[in-house]
């Protein structure tokens, strides 16, 4: 009786759990599979299946100049965001100076702004440095929520290194440089490209602070879709949304192939390195027993 | 070749190697978040022109805005928002949350995607698709009124509703997130043993589990709130002008109405919102930690 009751309630759990999951999920869906229709108003596409709206997003100067805008603004964010972010991480972890606990808190204070006050704020700020107008004004403004993240995850993955393999590296002859870049950045390498991953998603789909930084010469993909998603629901903004996602999973899917490839490398280097060593080895051995 | 070995000597002169990875933050962070953020408050100050170089400095301007009526009403809106999002995205998101820490394998895989796979994507995809399904004419009323749970269509979108719903369509991943995390890290063991004393579900649920993960809940709830508190294309897309948030109302006041000084008060009265929770988390995580620290004493 009570074994049926539970497992009653265990059905209930999980209908409402996969319910509330594909909730989540349905608007982007929906919004995905009506980029498809045919008609110029909203209707999902039943019989008819087009092209015509990423047709459409393809060749109007306004839509493509802004998914290239967008990448080179996520792109040139990610790189910023990675570099800073390290060398913050860095800073944070491998050396000691009186203030490092605050340094490590108000590094992730612009996390903590909401965008409309980062984006007022950067939006005087690039006037008063002569950026604005430029893609670097937001390059800075989204670097503000990547640089925190990077750092977030460079300064975990950089606690979890053995100093001693560090300290064993600069004990067989490695100089700084060398055992940065023969034992600290092979390390953390792939949290790396993750850090730079994530600051590329954010700023891509980034809308706030683009609506205080772009003119209208220079705008980025959802500073295009925002009037449209306001005034009027074209098909064509569903495109574009269509556009960005799979720009994102490619995106995704590159870096976890190269990380996969850079892995299998590492490994395999270190196959023969450790190949080289038993044959030393066990030659040594022969040796000292002949 | 040997490598140098570090004495206090070499310790106590500036590292080159510290300012070289510390200089790019600390240029970055000075430039385009500590100045920029200054240059909000001389803003603020100024009466015209709107901007950092401005030399008129007037506290009367800005202390006329604070008593302005409707920028009250604007917090008033803004405060309510967050507080009923933090309440709504922390119950579904600890249901949701349970829900996903009780999965195993590849269905736990799946519905972390779930959760994940909106917040990857453009956050515009969501509300494309949320403002056709919610529209007048939308599926989610036709459907409504076929079943004749409802008998005409009911307004969805540019109304508070909306705000709410599209909100929570937004906010509610980062909870989930948040709170199936501190669930993982939880001791599993201790749901089993408490099981194993006698414990229904639910008591397990509320004598062991609850209180182990509230510094978790706290975070979520307090990340949640800052969120809400800066929540724009929620009430842009999906309210009327009754809805207004203060961060609608930061962006309407520097590019429609052209009032730099207003929008520059507004983002620090936000800003002072925002810091006010920051704190209000730091005390009470502070008084958690105690509290688990010597639980004989809090006994």
């Amino acid at each position: 009786m009570t074994h049926r009751k539970q497992s009653v309630a265990r059905l209930i759990g999980h209908v409402a759990g996969w319910g509330m999951l594909a909730l989540l999920l349905i608007p982007a869906i929906v919004a995905f599979w009506m980029s498809f229709t045919p008609a110029s108003f909203l209707t999902f596409p039943t019989r008819e299946w087009s092209w015509k709206w990423y047709r459409l997003f393809g060749t109007s100067p306004q839509w493509t100049a802004g998914l290239k805008n967008s990448l080179f603004v996520g792109l040139t964010t990610a790189a910023v965001s990675v570099i800073v972010g390290t060398g913050l991480a860095m800073l944070l972890t491998r050396h000691q100076f009186p203030g490092r606990r605050l340094t490590a808190r108000l590094a992730l204070w612009p996390l903590f702004v909401p965008g409309v006050v980062l984006g007022l704020a950067e939006l005087h700020a690039a006037k008063l440095y002569g950026l604005w107008g430029t893609p670097f004004s937001l390059v800075a403004a989204d670097s503000l929520l990547g640089v925190p993240i990077v750092f977030l995850l460079v300064r975990v993955a950089l606690e979890a290194i053995d100093p001693d393999l560090v300290w064993a590296a600069r004990g067989l002859g490695a100089g700084p440089w060398g055992a940065f870049r023969h034992v600290i950045l092979p390390l953390v390498a792939p949290v790396m490209a993750l850090g730079g991953l994530l600051a590329f998603i954010i700023s891509f789909q980034e809308l706030i602070m683009a609506i205080f930084l772009c003119t209208p010469e220079a705008q980025t993909l959802p500073k295009v879709i925002w009037p449209n998603l306001r005034y009027a629901l074209t098909p064509v903004v569903a495109a574009a949304s269509g556009v960005s996602l799979l720009a994102t999973l490619a995106l995704i899917v590159g870096i976890w192939g190269a990380s996969q490839f850079a892995a299998a490398r590492i490994r395999f280097s270190s196959k023969i390195e450790v190949g080289r060593v038993t044959l030393i080895g066990s030659d040594n051995g022969r040796h000292d027993g002949g | 070749m040997t490598a140098p070995i570090k004495n206090d000597a070499r310790e106590l002169r500036p590292d080159w190697r510290a300012v070289a990875c510390g200089l790019p933050a600390a240029m970055f962070y000075l430039l385009f978040f500590f100045i920029p953020l200054g240059g909000l408050v001389l803003v603020s100050l100024s009466e015209r022109p709107p901007t950092i170089g401005s030399r008129t400095v007037s506290l009367f301007r800005s202390g006329g805005l604070l008593s302005d009526r409707l920028l009250w009403d604007i917090l008033g809106f803004t405060l309510a928002l967050a507080a009923v999002l933090t309440l709504v995205c922390l119950t579904l998101g600890f249901a949701l949350a349970l829900f996903i820490w009780s999965l195993h394998g590849r269905w736990k895989v799946l519905a972390l995607f779930a959760v994940l796979i909106p917040k990857l994507s453009n956050l515009l995809v969501t509300a494309y698709g949320l403002k056709f399904l919610l529209g007048d004419g939308g599926p989610v009323n036709s459907v409504l009124t076929t079943l004749r749970i409802i008998a005409e269509p009911v307004p969805l979108i540019h109304n508070r509703l909306g705000v709410l719903l599209a909100e929570t369509w937004f906010i509610l991943p980062y909870s989930v997130l948040i709170l199936w995390i501190t669930l993982e890290r939880l001791d599993g063991d201790l749901w089993a043993a408490a099981r194993g004393l006698g414990a229904t579900p639910f008591q397990a649920m509320c004598r062991v589990t609850l209180p182990l993960a509230l510094p978790g809940i706290v975070a979520a709830g307090t990340v949640t709130a800052v969120w809400g508190l800066g929540a724009y294309v929620g009430p842009a897309l999906f309210g009327s002008p009754q809805e207004l948030t203060l961060a609608v109302d930061i962006q309407r006041q520097a590019f429609e109405n052209q009032d730099g000084p207003r929008a520059a008060v507004e983002s620090l009265l936000l800003l002072a919102t925002v810091g006010g929770l920051a704190i209000l988390h730091e005390i009470v995580q502070r008084r958690l930690v105690k509290q688990t620290r010597h639980p004989s004493e809090a006994a």
